[in-house]
């Protein structure tokens, strides 16, 4: 693992955020994303526009009008390209990565 | 948010963000402890007193078993972000493990009393372990979950 192991779309401080959630997380929804990253709807969107397009989010809405909800989770392709990206920077600061399983990273 | 991290900024940002599914939760409501005590206790009841009586055992299992689906589809509904059981951090793996241990233990004890004594003691102590142990859980997982908390701040 190096840096070129690194995963340029999760690399961005607010997707990593949001990974990071989604990979502990059965699904999550807009309002808890956005309170964890503290940016605006809009930006929140955006990010999201970008993993999903990369097939690392899948995108659930239910509901209609006021009461809607869009709720997140993460794809097998994200989980893969988080956990590889979690282990290039374990790896580049020297620390073993846990993944997965009943200890937190690092 | 910082727009660039260091890689050891990067992973205590990531540790910190995927504890939150575990940490950050809605209050659990007061009523829960005494309702899964009591499905507790009508299943221990249902079983101790039903079971020769299939036309009304079988109704009363597929009750309570829906009982539990509406329990748990409004319950993941309520918290909205469900923990994966991936990425535990230690300090509530640890209550959970606890946890594991106690459920033994309560379900050692009410099988005991069942063979001792009748249904309707067994479910009553059941009611009163269930509870118990439920709220004893509760209290041990906030205070885990505010420890992960303070350690990644």
């Amino acid at each position: 693992m190096s840096i070129e192991d690194l995963d340029p779309i999760i690399h961005a401080p607010k997707r990593l955020v949001v990974m990071s959630i989604l990979a502990s997380s059965v699904s999550s929804d807009f309002a808890f994303l956005r309170q964890h990253l503290e940016v605006s709807d809009s930006d929140i969107s955006k990010q999201m526009a970008v993993l999903d397009k990369a097939g690392y989010v899948s995108i659930i809405k239910s509901g209609r009008g006021r009461g809607s909800v869009t709720r997140y989770r993460i794809t097998r392709a994200g989980r893969a390209a988080f956990e590889r990206h979690i282990a290039a920077l374990s790896s580049i600061v020297g620390k073993p990565a846990v993944t997965d399983g009943a200890q937190p990273m690092p | 948010m910082e727009s660039d991290l260091t890689p050891q900024q990067a992973l205590a940002a990531a540790e910190r963000a995927g504890a939150a599914p575990y940490v950050d939760y809605p209050p659990t409501p007061a009523w829960y402890f005494p309702a899964v005590g009591v499905w507790a206790a009508a299943m221990v009841l249902a079983v101790g007193e039903l079971a020769d009586r299939p036309l009304v055992f079988v109704p009363v299992l597929i009750a309570l078993a829906v009982a539990e689906g509406v329990f748990i589809g409004w319950y993941r509904r309520y918290r909205v972000t469900m923990p994966s059981m991936r990425h535990v951090p230690r300090e509530i793996a640890r209550a959970m493990v606890g946890f594991g241990v106690g459920a033994v233990i309560v379900i050692v004890v009410i099988a005991g009393v069942v063979a001792a004594t009748n249904s309707f003691i067994a479910a009553a102590v059941t009611f009163l372990a269930v509870t118990a142990g439920l709220i004893v859980y509760e209290h041990r997982y906030a205070t885990a979950a505010r420890a992960a908390s303070e350690r990644m701040a």
